[in-house]
């Protein structure tokens, strides 16, 4: 129930769609009981045997007419209102999860897949929608309705009323069998439903390994037993509790079951009036239809208040502690203290230091898993650290505002994320008030002209239409021409970006030397030939600093550098061969 | 009613229980109407003054005997309905599981994978959860309609006529609602895929946004689209009313009308007693259930739209319909003439060349020039247009997707791994091999270190894609798989040894024991690998420019000795913070 009501905390604000709601609704369930008294009028007429004038039936049957045109008038403005109530809040929960993921460290909100952030965003959040709209109005006032009746039917008669809420205790004790038996065989059938999509994407996405391997028939064998056994499992759940569905679906509004012969006994008795059984008669049958309404909503509970959980831990997760320092850093050395970071459990990155000069060249290098890319992460405040300090210029990057940091830093990786909008302001995003012919410059800098004046639209080309005709490499370019045209005195560089597109691994690299000129780089290398220049090498292992210096110092002095540096050799100087070479 | 025969036609051989289940159904919401007839004969009887305690007792037992009858047929009609529609997509999703493996492969695009899983996961959950119980409740809400009408007739004409031509009027609504149901929730379907985009894009590009402070600006492209969807949402239940308003009213009509009528009938002594307290009491029972078809209208159009894309994908033409299984018992390959186009262009222009048996070639171009097509062709993961691709003498045409790449074996840049063990991951190049077999391919594949510095060594279980594994042992373990299958034929992905730069001499080792007496196609970026091959075939927009060993090709000028040189520099490139600006 905590989740729900959490939930209702976005409702808060709309509280009066919410009165609105309730009290139409409820205005048309009486409206609906207004046709039977007009019924039961007439009846008692008949009964008495007083004549009826032409215009007297006129004006009861106008009546009628009246009250159920008003009550399905209001019980639409009623849904309107709830309605609503539900899209607006469905809203201020998207709105809160957007600004809440631009909050968050991006190391954690990367921990969660697209996918699922997509799911809480869109669906999830969605299926509120049943629970806000519907199950609360319909379910306050169709409670109200129910009440209303079984006090007039009290009034009326009070062994009527009972006869005909009989059906209570058996409907209710088939649904909470139900709920208990779902309880049980829920667990079983999510997770064989979840097996079977698991093993859905499993097999489209791995098509082409299985076709190659064409090892057909075992993948498919158990992408069949998954799919059987979420057969299994759902009907073995349903099977069950079709019973107890029945049970309550029929027996729930046979209000009259046990109040028409009950009735008629006691009017045989005499203790009981014409006028007072078909009255009764009429407002039993008026209850059948809110008790089903009400009973319906309770199984889909459960898997609501699953997906209000969901939604709930993502809003929980911590967020990035906010620095206020706006000025620029007076200068620009990016300076590792002591650094300690750990993932969950494991610690990346132990008592690292070193300093990355201005117009000098730091390289990051070691066998992947060694920490490097986490180091440049740890500068981006993709993640913050545990334990001592990183800084620019003096100022340790938690105490400076977000956009001051990341005004300061480009980050160049091999991950090239383009808007769906066109070439020209994809790259102006690196400057916004950069005017069409400085991101041509750029674009030019960047290796980017050429093939953007080959696109049909030239500069105007919408990202998203030229889709696949955009190579890795040309994307790649891209997004270092919005770089260098940010300008930003700090470039963390991944050197894989390099040879994002081999065949034109010589353009990235042009445009890479634009980019670099004159800036504190640090760069993730890989091929250690390309980074035996730089100005300082700081080489990890396992988290921790093994050496640090030039090329030169470090094949002198670390013996894991110097067999890193051999390794390196020989694949450059790899071939293929299909025959045992003869050297 | 469209609706109704589509899902009977997916049910296929379940339909006949789909039926049975509509005729228990149609009995008993028949039975339903007994409280009303119990009703009709207690007022004759008070009415005759005649109501005895027999009567009250009869009435009673028919009442309780028609819930407990109903009680056992909705039981038994439901299992058999709703029990079908898990039977049905069952059987559905083993069957266009057993298609996909004949799609063609460019079926499975990245954009694709995501609508193709979804119609088989989301699409059909949603029809075999709702597509039942919504055809039973059409069904019934027309039927009880009907009988409903029939009922009214029987007691007396005059009403039912009344009644049958307000059900006509109110038909012609429900259509007129049914329209604008339509119209409208292609737009609410369209403007929840704006959001969903949207939300992608807010996601994926969450580290450039923050990164380049745009915060501001796509913050609010995001907060638009969700107002938007909000606005839509609300626009469609608001547009929404009115027809479903005149929808209810002529049932509402009908009802005033019935009173009205029945009781001036029974005023003017046209009408007994009994048979006008029934209709005033059953007036307000009928309509019930056809009114609920104003609801569903929506439910139906969303699940019409499941259909559509479920069977967009049962549509799709599989590639070896014709095939035979054909052992092959030599291993060249030829191209003759093949042309080849995606959509309207061109990519392969009467390209021909041959590949002897146990030899290498290299396939060299700029990006885009062809060569992963010609790869592509050879495992016939699409077809040629004109000409033919033969494999050990034998058009590819001819034969089974199964006996054609039973010879073949890829290794690319993209490596899949299945959720499962290390080892059934290696062992799915050959089921039947044993223990020693994986291992010893593991070894060769120079996987069996890293494997056993694992915790479960070869039980550890992989994540998604292959997860836990860096991305250089993956590749590592995609060859393992490629070792223990032993194919004749190799194609190579040169590029698949950059995947990790920093293993890349782990990868290469293992490629070289891969590719060893084998006839070796390799797409090359970096020429400096192919120094070797046996023929270099030289790609440009499409079609074969230059064809030789590499000591011939590079002595001639033209694209080869070009990509040559402009190999050699990018080789040497040397990162500089001041390189160029002026003196380092």
């Amino acid at each position: 129930m905590r989740e729900f009501l959490h939930v209702y905390t976005y409702v808060a604000q709309f509280k009066k769609k919410m009165y609105a709601a309730v009290a139409y609704i409820t205005i048309s369930i009486l409206l609906g009981i207004v046709p039977y008294y007009l019924i039961y009028l007439i009846i008692m007429r008949f009964m008495q045997d007083e004549p009826l004038s032409l215009a007297y039936l006129g004006i009861v049957a106008g009546l009628i007419l009246g009250s159920l045109l008003l009550r399905t008038q209001t019980l639409h403005k009623g849904m309107s209102a709830s309605h609503k109530l539900a899209y607006d809040t469905l809203m201020g929960m998207r709105t809160r999860l957007a600004d809440k993921l631009r909050k968050m460290p991006m190391g954690a909100v990367s921990r969660h897949s697209t996918g699922s952030l997509k799911k809480n965003f869109v669906e999830n959040i969605e299926d509120m929608e049943l629970m806000l709209a519907h199950a609360v109005p319909e379910g306050i006032s169709n409670l109200l309705m129910l009440t209303v009746i079984s006090v007039t039917m009290f009034a009326l008669d009070w062994r009527m009323a009972l006869l005909a809420l009989a059906v209570l205790p058996i409907g209710l004790l088939a649904v909470v069998l139900m709920v208990k038996d779902g309880m049980k065989r829920m667990g079983p059938y999510y997770q064989a439903s979840q097996e079977m999509n698991d093993n859905i994407i499993e097999y489209v996405a791995g098509m082409e390994v299985i076709k190659v391997f064409n090892q057909t028939t075992s993948s498919f064998q158990k992408y069949r037993t998954s799919v059987e056994n979420y057969r299994k499992f759902a009907l073995d759940w349903y099977q069950v509790s079709w019973n107890y569905m029945t049970v309550y679906s029929i027996v729930l509004p046979s209000t009259l079951l046990f109040l028409l012969p009950g009735g008629a006994w006691f009017y045989t008795n005499g203790t009981l009036s014409l006028g007072a059984f078909v009255m009764a008669i009429l407002l039993a049958m008026s209850m059948g239809a809110p008790l089903i309404r009400l009973v319906e909503f309770l199984p889909i509970l459960p898997t609501l208040r699953q997906k209000a959980q969901k939604i709930e831990r993502l809003f929980e997760e911590p967020e990035l502690a906010k620095g206020a320092i706006r000025s620029a850093p007076k200068d620009y050395t990016v300076e590792f203290r002591h650094v300690t970071f750990a993932y969950g459990d494991l610690d990346v990155i132990r008592d690292v230091s070193f300093t990355a000069k201005e117009n000098a060249v730091t390289a990051l290098v070691g066998e992947s898993g060694a920490g490097k890319s986490t180091l440049a992460k740890l500068l981006v405040r993709f993640w913050d650290v545990n334990e001592g300090a990183v800084a620019i210029g003096g100022v340790d990057i938690r105490e400076m505002s977000m956009e001051t940091l990341m005004k300061t830093i480009s980050y160049v990786s091999q991950d090239v994320f383009l808007f769906n909008t066109t070439i020209m302001e994809n790259i102006r995003m690196g400057r916004q008030d950069a005017a069409d012919d400085e991101v041509v410059a750029m674009a030019k800098l960047a290796q980017c002209h050429d093939f953007i004046m080959e696109t049909e639209r030239g500069y105007q080309t919408v990202v998203g239409d030229a889709g696949d005709k955009l190579s890795g490499g040309q994307r790649q370019r891209l997004s270092i021409a919005r770089a260098m045209l940010k300008n930003a005195p700090v470039v963390v560089l991944d050197e894989a970006t390099s040879a994002t597109d081999p065949e034109n691994e010589d353009r990235i690299q042009a445009a890479l030397n634009g980019l670099i000129q004159g800036k504190t780089l640090i760069v993730i290398a890989h091929r250690l030939s390309t980074v035996a220049d730089a100005d300082n090498l700081v080489l990890m292992d396992r988290g921790r600093i093994a050496a640090q210096g030039t090329h030169a110092d470090l094949l002198a002095a670390s013996p894991i550098y110097r067999t890193m540096w051999q390794a390196h050799m020989e694949s450059m100087d790899w071939d293929l061969n299909v025959k045992e070479r003869s050297r | 009613m469209r609706f109704i025969f589509r899902m009977l036609t997916l049910a296929g051989e379940y339909s006949g229980r789909i039926k049975l289940a509509f005729v228990l159904s149609f009995f008993e919401s028949l039975l339903a109407n007994v409280p009303i007839f119990a009703v009709l004969f207690l007022f004759t009887r008070i009415a005759d003054n005649a109501l005895a305690p027999s009567d009250v007792w009869l009435c009673g037992g028919a009442m309780l005997a028609a819930v407990l009858a109903r009680c056992l047929l909705r039981r038994q009609f439901v299992a058999l309905q709703s029990g079908a529609g898990y039977d049905v997509c069952a059987r559905e999703r083993i069957r266009i599981g057993d298609r996909f493996k004949r799609f063609p492969m460019s079926y499975f695009t990245e954009g694709n994978l995501g609508s193709v899983t979804s119609a088989v996961s989301i699409d059909l959950l949603f029809i075999e959860e709702h597509g039942m119980g919504a055809m039973d409740k059409v069904i019934n809400g027309y039927l009880g309609l009907a009988i409903g009408c029939a009922v009214l007739l029987a007691m007396d004409w005059r009403i039912g006529l009344a009644a049958v031509a307000l059900a006509a009027l109110a038909m012609l609504a429900l259509e007129r609602l049914q329209h604008v149901g339509k119209s409208h929730s292609e737009i609410r379907q369209r403007e929840q895929a704006k959001l969903t985009s949207a939300v992608l894009e807010y996601v994926r590009g969450l580290p450039v946004i923050k990164s380049l402070n745009l915060t501001g600006d796509k913050a609010r492209a995001v907060k638009e689209a969700i107002g938007s969807a909000r606005d839509h949402a609300v626009d469609y239940e608001e547009k929404f009313a009115p027809p479903s308003f005149r929808y209810q009213t002529w049932f509402s009509f009908s009802t005033a009308l019935t009173v009205f009528m029945a009781a001036s009938f029974f005023q003017s002594g046209s009408m007994a007693m009994s048979v006008m307290l029934t209709l005033l009491v059953y007036v307000f029972y009928m309509y019930i259930p056809v009114k609920s078809l104003a609801t569903l209208t929506s439910l139906i159009r969303v699940m019409e739209a499941a259909l559509n894309r479920y069977e967009r994908l049962t549509a799709v033409v599989i590639i070896d319909e014709d095939g035979k299984d054909i052992r092959l018992n030599r291993f060249d390959i030829e191209f003759k003439k093949v042309t080849f186009a995606y959509e309207e262009n061109e990519i392969l222009k009467n390209v021909s060349f041959q590949v002897p048996e146990k030899s290498m070639t290299a396939l060299v171009g700029m990006s885009g020039s062809g060569k992963t097509t010609i790869a592509n062709l050879i495992v016939r993961f699409w077809d040629v247009r004109q000409g033919e691709v033969l494999v050990g003498g034998v058009d590819v045409k001819r034969m089974t997707c199964d006996s054609l790449l039973r010879n073949i074996s890829m290794v690319f840049q993209n490596v899949y791994l299945f959720k499962d063990t290390i080892f059934n991951n290696i062992k799915f190049g050959k089921p039947d091999a044993s223990y020693e077999e994986v291992v010893e391919a593991a070894k060769r594949a120079r996987c069996h270190h890293f494997i056993m510095a694992l915790e479960d060594g070869y039980d550890t279980v992989l994540g998604e894609g292959g997860g836990t594994l860096s991305g250089g042992e993956k590749q590592r373990i995609s060859i393992a798989r490629a070792i223990l299958k032993d194919a004749p034929v190799i194609l190579l992905d040169e590029a698949t040894a950059s995947v990790d730069p920093d293993n890349e001499k782990h990868i290469q080792q293992a490629i070289s024991e891969l590719v060893k007496d084998k006839t070796l196609v390799v797409i090359a970026h970096r020429l400096s690998t192919i120094r070797n091959a046996d023929q270099i075939l030289v790609m440009e927009s499409g079609r074969l420019v230059q064809q030789g060993t590499h000591d011939q090709l590079i002595r001639q000028a033209g694209p080869y000795a070009n990509l040559w040189h402009k190999r050699q520099t990018a080789r040497s490139w040397k990162i500089a913070a001041g390189a160029e600006s002026g003196p380092a």
